[in-house]
């Protein structure tokens, strides 16, 4: 990809115009260090200033840039041009996700979901900020900072088949994020979260393909947290119905 | 028209606003709250910040302390009932924010653990890895999701604040999915929408960053203070401006020229790399100016050498910073030193405000980076941000509570009516503008253009003089933008134009500000006027807006204990 | 997240292909390695067939021999075994991925945990042989 420019296919919506998408070509002056993004920018200012799509950070931490990028969900402010050996590069909006625009998904889902696992911390009792900080040593912080590190970018729904065959699914991120606050040692929320967790479109709907983890472009292993999640969830029902006394925190 | 009344209506949802919409929840459980923001509450910059967020929470420390680094960081231009408030706070908000579930890095016995900031006398700055802003913006939003009083407005743009009779009562915003302007009326109105370092080339800043709340209170009428101090800060990647973060050195890392030598010897010799960003930024500049920086494809820069850090420590403290430079310039700072130049980070000024966060509108208050109270006054000590956004927005949010519940219901018509024009002055100006030539990539890029040459870390009366001509001819050239998109689904390019047109009243008060300081404070340095001058100029600018353009006045610091003095280190 | 103003957009849903699966290498993987349980599920048949076989007597054991070595037979299961085999493997790597194994304090690399999975697995798997073909 050292060439001067380089081809882009990029995928369009306009609902005032066309019933169905379409796509739009365009030839983009390209450097070794541009990046997806710098493209779409490019086009943006230059050729065509009615393509939408998201941005800000361009630094690969507020989540906003995630598109499809050859059929891969990528953040595009960190795809490099210079990755791809073959022309044109597709750009289309997030797989999955209903489109109201180019490339613009509709996010609503997503942030439902999320207020229904509760990320946040349940106590029966906080203690007074007078009263200093909770204790927690860095092993403590280790066990969920992982799954904290999510940035909600949505590749991880757009990798995820279950999700396209079933849009009632939670989704990987909205589990990992459960997973984060289950994990976390100042948490007692577990046996709350619980409830959505097992439902039919929780984590059983799971089937492990395992993709959300790898396009997760901050390591959160998605998979691996709504793994455990069944884990713990059957090792406790388990100990229920053997044990039927004591409750669980 | 459709109008909505809620109690208060935050605008903008990075740490400030959701802070705020939490401390006014948290007030009454039967206030309303609007939380409207052009972008998901996650996406806002808060999430880029890096390093930490300062307060005197250890035993070594205490609040008078931290209220002295922060002055003379300010270069006494701060007003220090202001930093009093915040430094008294500051350590009760962190524990609040780690109660929320926010992973602070810890010491091996579990408290929270500090570290080490430029201008900071003691190590206090608490941090999550190196990825503070991240965290506790997510922390913080993830929190207001408990509060079903708050009411999110996401993707909502608001274009102009509703005022009657002195009084501003609510906002005109659209929904950028439909182009359809709602009035969303409110007893107090919050602005809290961030910087505006996009108005320069080369920054630190996100995209989003324009200057929206700033633009919006300064065309109500209120005024803009201390406009022209912007902060440089002295580590960004040349290009793109990503910040490489303050904690790199607060971890111990070094600054070479093309030398070899650490230059700062020859400018804070007893802070070196712990310096104030301000007087590193300048000495990077002038270490470019003679010539004994590297040249590289995005210009000159500076080597930030982390190395002997270790690879263990820069995977726990700086692993951030490690992907970053890895992934943007095919750099591992374990191996390699990173290349660095100062690139604009922070707004010093912003909307007036007082210690409670009101402005001189009755009704309409503002918090963080949009406001100036001013705790930072001439420069900003590195991690005062993230704690200015938690103990202002909390400050504000409980004012703001109080006021609202004792408030009377906003006039619904007429405010109605205001909103209505506005819906029609956008088509008109822009959905079904006919004719015009100029593109908003053209005036954008003139204007970072001009900023940069005129406004930039080294200032002159001549400099100054002709950006504000070039504001004021790129002021004219907008008037004939056009934009390509006339679709109503999802219009980023109606974003992007009314965007600029506050990027536009931003830059002018800079410029005009920094033009009748004829002094050299802090990050407002002036090769013509070099020292600093008390006598003229302790004084905070306030640039108003007029039909001839802005209008600059001048208030007087406020002093309590720590009076005027030299600025050593 | 509803907001109290009420969203007037449209949107496309793109349908989603019945093919889906078909549509990149690692959803054709996924759905290779569940397919490997029908192979799974065959073996038991013809462990069943096989256990069925025995408790009828000699000539019934003797025939259900003859019936193992017919070339189809053996072809299938051939198949099987390749089934199983990237059954194993697969499934190994999913269990380093659900389980964090700790030695005094570090986290053991994934790749190890696979590795010693395969390990033991081909050491169980030799012992069996032994005990098959000798008796």
């Amino acid at each position: 990809m050292s060439g001067k420019s380089v081809a882009l296919r990029v995928g369009r919506y306009r609902p005032e115009h066309a019933a169905e998408p379409y796509f739009d070509e365009y030839d983009v002056p390209a450097s070794d260090d541009m990046v997806v993004l710098d493209a779409l920018n490019y086009v943006k200012d230059h050729v065509d200033g009615s393509l939408a799509y998201r941005w800000s950070c361009r630094m690969g931490v507020c989540g906003s840039c995630g598109m499809m990028v050859n059929g891969v969900p990528r953040l595009t402010c960190s795809t490099f041009l210079r990755e791809f050996r073959s022309e044109p590069i597709v750009v289309e909006p997030l797989r999955y996700f209903p489109v109201i625009r180019d490339l613009v998904v509709d996010m609503t889902d997503f942030l439902e979901k999320l207020r229904m696992v509760k990320p946040w911390i349940i106590r029966g009792e906080d203690k007074p900020v007078e009263e200093g900080e909770y204790l927690q040593t860095p092993d403590e912080v280790d066990r969920y900072k992982q799954f904290s590190m999510c940035i909600n970018c949505m590749l991880c729904f757009s990798a995820c088949p279950v999700y396209g065959q079933d849009p009632d699914f939670l989704g990987p991120a909205v589990i990992a994020l459960a997973h984060r606050y289950n994990l976390d040692s100042r948490d007692q929320g577990r046996a709350e979260r619980q409830k959505v967790l097992e439902l039919n479109n929780g984590i059983w709907d799971c089937t492990f393909v395992g993709e959300c983890t790898v396009v997760c472009p901050k390591d959160v292993d998605p998979a691996a947290a709504i793994q455990r999640s069944k884990v713990s969830t059957a090792t406790a029902t388990l100990r229920s119905v053997v044990w039927p006394f004591g409750g669980r925190e | 028209m459709e109008t909505i009344a809620h109690d208060i209506v935050i605008v903008g949802g990075g740490a400030a606003g959701l802070r705020a919409a939490i401390a006014a929840a948290e007030a009454s459980p039967t206030l309303s709250i609007a939380l409207v923001s052009k972008v998901y509450p996650m996406r806002s910059h808060t999430v880029s910040a890096e390093g930490g967020a300062g307060a005197a929470l250890g035993p070594d420390d205490n609040p008078d302390l931290h209220a002295f680094d922060t002055i003379r960081g300010s270069d006494w231009l701060a007003d220090q009932d202001a930093v009093e408030a915040f430094v008294s706070e500051a350590p009760g908000e962190i524990i609040r924010l780690e109660h929320w579930g926010c992973p602070w890095s810890r010491e091996p016995d579990g408290r929270i653990a500090v570290r080490a900031f430029g201008g900071m006398s003691v190590d206090r700055t608490v941090f999550a890895a190196d990825k503070t802003g991240f965290h506790l913006l997510h922390t913080l939003f993830q929190t207001s999701l408990r509060y079903e009083q708050i009411v999110f407005y996401d993707e909502f743009f608001v274009t102009k604040l509703l005022v009657d009779d002195g009084r501003c009562a609510g906002v005109a915003a659209f929904d950028i999915r439909d182009s359809e302007v709602r009035c969303i009326l409110a007893k107090a109105v919050i602005l809290c929408t961030g910087g505006a370092g996009r108005i320069f080339p080369f920054t630190t800043n996100a995209a989003i960053n324009t200057g929206d709340g700033m633009g919006l209170a300064y065309r109500a009428g209120v005024p803009l203070k201390d406009m022209e101090f912007v902060q440089y800060h002295p580590t960004g990647l040349p290009g793109t401006g990503i910040l490489m973060t303050e904690a790199s050195r607060g971890e111990g890392g070094l600054l070479f020229n093309n030398e070899g030598r650490r230059f700062l010897e020859d400018y804070i010799p007893s802070k070196m790399e712990l310096g104030p960003r301000d007087i590193l930024s300048r000495a990077i500049m002038q270490e470019i100016e003679k010539g004994h920086a590297f040249e590289g494809p995005y210009g000159h820069y500076v080597h930030l050498d982390i190395r002997h850090l270790g690879e263990k420590t820069i995977d726990t403290k700086l692993f951030f910073l490690r992907e970053l430079a890895k992934n943007f310039i095919g750099i591992d700072p374990v191996h390699e030193p990173i290349p660095v130049r100062p690139v604009v980070h922070y707004m010093m000024g912003g909307v007036d405000t007082d210690i409670m966060g009101r402005t001189p509108l009755a009704g309409l208050y503002a918090a963080g980076e949009t406001a100036c109270v001013s705790i930072n006054g001439a420069n900003r000590l590195g991690s005062n941000s993230l704690t200015e956004c938690l103990v202002f927005g909390a400050r504000v949010g409980r004012q703001a509570a109080e006021d609202a519940l004792e408030a009377l219901a906003p006039p619904t018509t007429l405010l109605a009516e205001l909103a209505g024009k506005e819906q029609d002055r956008l088509v008109g100006t822009y959905l079904q503008r006919e004719g015009g030539g100029e593109r908003i990539s053209t005036i954008r890029t003139d204007l970072q253009t001009a900023m940069e040459r005129g406004a930039g870390v080294f200032r002159t009366e001549e400099s100054l003089k002709e950006a504000v001509e070039a504001v004021i001819g790129l002021r004219e050239r907008y008037s004939e933008v056009a934009i390509d998109d006339r679709d109503r689904a999802f219009n980023t390019e109606l974003v992007a134009a009314l965007e600029l047109d506050n990027m536009l009243d931003v830059a002018e008060a800079v410029v005009r500000s920094g033009l009748e300081r004829r002094e050299s404070r802090g990050s407002h340095t002036r090769r013509d006027h070099a020292d600093r001058d008390d006598e003229r100029f302790l004084r905070h600018s306030l640039a108003i807006s007029t039909a001839e353009g802005a209008m600059i006045e001048y208030r007087d610091v406020t002093i309590t204990q720590w009076p005027p003095a030299e600025r050593k280190y | 997240m509803k907001s109290e103003a009420p969203r007037r957009y449209p949107v496309y849903v793109p349908k989603v292909p019945r093919t889906w699966w078909l549509r990149s290498a690692p959803f054709l993987r996924f759905a290779a390695r569940e397919l490997t349980a029908v192979f799974a599920a065959a073996f038991s048949v013809i462990l069943l067939l096989f256990l069925s076989a025995l408790s009828e007597g000699r000539d019934a054991y003797a025939g259900f021999l003859r019936w193992l070595r017919l070339p189809g037979i053996v072809a299938f299961s051939a198949i099987i075994l390749a089934a199983m085999l990237y059954h194993a493997v697969t499934w190994f790597r999913l269990t380093a991925h659900i389980q964090e194994i700790r030695l005094g304090g570090r986290l053991v690399p994934r790749g190890i945990v696979v590795a010693a999975l395969i390990v033991v697995w081909m050491v169980v798997s030799v012992m069996v042989a032994y005990l098959h073909v000798w008796f």
